[in-house]
């Protein structure tokens, strides 16, 4: 009995890994623009086909295909910026907000539907030999695969916090989320700090997807399911410290897989969306406090 | 006593903005709360108004305690306020401006009622001719008007004017000092907060003088303005002893 | 005004053809048209709430899904239309109130997505409890016809559009306005704002219930989990926004001009409206930021009439 619990955690401690990392890229927009980009899951999903086609057309493995996956997407977020949200900093907080969530939502169903039209609507996995390799400690399985997923998340948020606390750039960001005037008045030219966040925020989607794909079936439909998830758990872990949004995707990923076991599979989902609610209510502004 | 204020406490995470303050306003008065910015005042008509929940302290409307009741209850049971920084609905005509207060405000009325006597009310003001404008499209000083109109339309017992001569040049602010000395003579009970002194002294029967907080002076106009402490409290302690500055 | 007999004439035209349409056409066009005024329905009930009340509400699939699966539990199960209907009003009504309450309380963005974290939830509870697809049995298909499910949608349509138009008439619709526009203001001449939107989150759930009955009683078979999928609140949200948040005829504009481009664009492509309706969504969004009604007002001044009637 325990050991079935205990397997269901690791499972579950695996994937909130992911949880993680998908959701860091838009904490990271939200914080630096206070733009709630919630096609945030479509560009997970591009990144996940990223490492699909690298696989299928030349057996690239999908560990490798991150390496493409990041930059492409970094580029992908940088013309999304371009295009469509740029003309959101001039408004005020709230609207800027607001008026995100609906662009968001019709970008959403824009790139998942240009998914539909270009790849079919149907779940494509990726195969690499080393699929079905796992690792057994006690009672427990741990797939090697996913385990090296989370491995190389840990790595890649380990790689943006030292950019973000390390390099001028990454300093930059950090002081235009604290206090948008105050950088400006400092010098900081904003306008590009906004486009480097969206894009590197977007460049972790794709990281996400791509390792995603490791483990799970990429089809056009998870863009709204990774949104959800990334929501949830910034909303859960509250703002800034990467850490500390990792840990909360950790808890999300080790929340479902209880509830998946106490409830049954069919729920799962459900209690990272009560939770969320739940702390919604508790705190109207949710943890999203961007001062 | 028409509006009871007592021991009125607000703070701000560390900072004391209204601190144990109490006075009385009585029906037909026009009272003066004056102050450097930052003093608290207008927390403290926040806090009148139904806006802000108080940390202690009560707010009484003729000897009803209101201190536990909603602004739009208040509203009804007859306080009304403008803002500091104006705020009309911009989206919407002058005459439905007005009319909302008139269909909300105590004992609202029907439709066409409100409407025949919105109109009037925006003759009242001047503005009867704008009726139809949108209110994005009218001055400052027409604008304050109508905030004015609109808080008239829930005909209340008390009306709270936050720097209603903000921003509007000497013949504005003239022509906006007869209009509340109109309103003076029809006997509404006003408590302004004004930096104006011409004005308050043209209006007031008494003024409330406020720093840091809390209440420094209380008294008719002349007293008042010569007061050392009052000065102090704009000018400083080495302005005190100048009090012709004050004049 | 001597414009206003003639408008209602036109009105009472534009419903009398409505109605005769079953006489005068094809199943094909009937079913085009049944299309057209259940998405009127859909869109107006979303914008009474989202245009009207400025809530964004990114829930609405919720209380369609509602109204769509009790409608038609309880129709298939043997009661009659007249019985199933307004069940299923009064279950997305009934969730309306306990979904608006807590809901309304956050502010504008978390509003938004919380209320489709409810829908979300909604959608995987109804997908769990109900897997299976829901057909018509042979009997109810032999029975089966169009002209009353086109009345009906008509009526849906109408209901919402006067609902709609009445909140430009009424003091209860003023109120909103101001809670809209200036909460603060709104509180401070004596408008409950909570109790309105709570009001008017109610009525627009009330509304998407009935929408959603009407599609539970026309749709031959589908998955119970389709009717709360989050394409219904983008459709709705969409034809709205292109329409005129807060205006009465931008709706039912919109979703007549949205159903021909799909049928024309689904000829080719099936789901190249969407790409087409969402790019558009977003350019309009971003193109009048100050709020779409505001645009609409700019662009059309015979339109500020219709908002406002003084």
């Amino acid at each position: 009995m325990t050991s079935v619990l205990l397997q269901n955690a690791v499972f579950g401690l695996l994937l909130g890994g992911l949880y993680g990392l998908g959701a860091v890229g838009l904490s990271l927009v939200f914080g630096v623009l206070a733009v709630l980009n919630v096609a945030h899951g479509e560009l997970i999903m591009l990144g996940g086909y990223v490492s699909v086609w690298l696989f299928t057309l030349w057996r690239v493995d999908p560990f490798v295909s991150v390496l493409v996956a990041g930059p492409a997407l970094f580029l992908v977020g940088a013309v999304l910026f371009r295009l469509f949200f740029r003309r959101l900093v001039s408004f005020a907080e709230d609207d800027r907000i607001k008026t995100s969530i609906l662009i968001g939502f019709g970008l959403a169903l824009v790139l998942q539907t240009l998914a539909i039209l270009a790849w079919g609507a149907d779940e494509r996995a990726v195969t690499p030999r080393y699929a079905g390799m796992v690792m057994t400690v006690g009672n427990v399985v741990v797939p090697l695969s996913r385990l090296g997923a989370l491995a190389l998340a840990f790595l890649v948020l380990g790689g943006v916090h030292l950019f973000l606390t390390r390099t001028r750039v990454g300093t930059a960001l950090r002081a235009t989320a604290d206090d948008e005037q105050g950088a400006v008045l400092v010098g900081i030219p904003i306008g590009t700090a906004y486009l480097r966040a969206f894009a590197l925020g977007s460049a972790l989607a794709g990281v996400a997807g791509a390792l995603v794909s490791v483990s799970d079936a990429v089809s056009p439909a998870i863009g709204l399911h990774w949104t959800l998830k990334a929501l949830i758990v910034i909303v859960l872990g509250g703002m800034g410290n990467i850490f500390g949004t990792f840990v909360a995707g950790l808890f999300l990923g080790l929340a479902e897989a209880t509830s998946g076991f106490l409830l049954g599979n069919a729920y799962r989902e459900v209690v990272g969306l009560m939770l969320f609610l739940l702390v919604l209510s508790v705190r109207p502004r949710g943890l999203l406090t961007r001062s | 006593m028409l509006l009871e204020v007592e021991g009125l406490t607000k703070t701000f995470g560390g900072l004391v903005a209204v601190s144990r303050v109490s006075f009385h306003v009585a029906s037909g008065e026009v009272v003066g709360l004056l102050g450097p910015n930052g003093s608290g005042k207008t927390t403290l008509l926040n806090l009148i108004a139904g806006a802000l929940r108080p940390d202690a302290g009560q707010v009484r409307l003729a000897d009803q305690d209101i201190t536990a009741l909603p602004a739009n209850t208040r509203a009804r049971l007859g306080i009304a306020r403008t803002f500091q920084l104006v705020r009309t609905l911009p989206k919407l005509t002058v005459l439905d401006n007005v009319l909302v207060g008139r269909l909300y405000g105590h004992e609202g009325s029907g439709l066409e009622a409100a409407r025949t006597e919105s109109l009037h009310l925006l003759d009242a003001v001047g503005l009867r001719d704008k009726a139809r404008s949108l209110a994005s499209q009218l001055t400052l000083t027409d604008q304050k008007r109508v905030e004015l109109a609109r808080a008239l339309a829930t005909h209340p017992k008390v009306l709270l004017l936050d720097e209603p001569f903000g921003g509007l040049n000497p013949t504005e602010v003239g022509a906006a000092v007869a209009l509340l000395r109109q309103l003076q003579t029809s006997g509404v009970t006003v408590v302004l907060i004004e930096h104006n002194v011409r004005a308050v002294r043209a209006l007031c029967d008494r003024l409330i003088v406020f720093n840091y907080g809390q209440t420094v002076v209380e008294g008719g106009p002349d007293e008042v303005l010569a007061h050392p402490a009052v000065i102090e409290a704009y000018l400083g302690k080495s302005s005190a002893s100048n009090l012709a500055a004050f004049s | 005004m001597t414009g206003r007999p003639r408008a209602w004439l036109m009105i009472a035209l534009g419903l009398g053809v409505l109605a005769a349409l079953p006489l005068l056409s094809t199943g094909g066009v009937l079913t085009w048209g049944f299309q057209v005024l259940l998405f009127v329905a859909l869109a107006q009930s979303w914008n009474v709430l989202g245009g009207f009340g400025g809530q964004v509400s990114l829930g609405h699939a919720a209380f369609f899904g509602l109204g769509a699966v009790v409608t038609r539990m309880v129709w298939l199960s043997g009661h009659p239309l007249a019985v199933a209907l307004p069940a299923g009003m009064v279950a997305a009504t009934m969730a309306g109130v306990l979904i608006g309450a807590p809901t309304l309380r956050l502010r504008g963005p978390y509003f938004a997505i919380g209320t489709l974290a409810v829908a979300e939830i909604l959608r995987i509870t109804v997908g769990n409890v109900l897997p299976e697809v829901s057909t018509l049995s042979a009997p109810a298909l032999a029975g089966y016809t169009l002209v009353p499910r086109y009345l009906l949608a008509l009526m849906a349509a109408v209901l919402s559009t006067l609902v709609a138009w009445m909140l430009t008439q009424t003091r209860f619709g003023y109120g909103l306005a101001v809670v809209r526009d200036d909460e603060a203001v709104a509180e401070a001449v004596g408008v409950n704002a909570f109790r309105h939107k709570l009001a008017v989150f109610v009525l627009s759930s009330a509304l998407a219930g009935l929408t959603g009955g009407v599609f539970g009683y026309y749709h031959v078979s589908f998955y119970p989990q389709f009717a709360f999928s989050p394409l219904w609140t983008f459709d709705a949200l969409l034809i709205t926004f292109f329409g005129g948040t807060g205006t009465v005829w931008g709706p039912p504009f919109a979703a007549a001009v949205y159903l021909l481009f799909r049928e024309a664009l689904a000829l080719r492509l099936v789901e190249l409206h969407v790409l087409v309706f969402g790019i558009v969504f977003v350019l309009v969004v971003l193109a009048f930021p100050g709020g779409l009604v505001a645009a609409w007002r700019a662009f059309g001044p015979g339109r500020l009439r219709q908002t406002h009637g003084s």
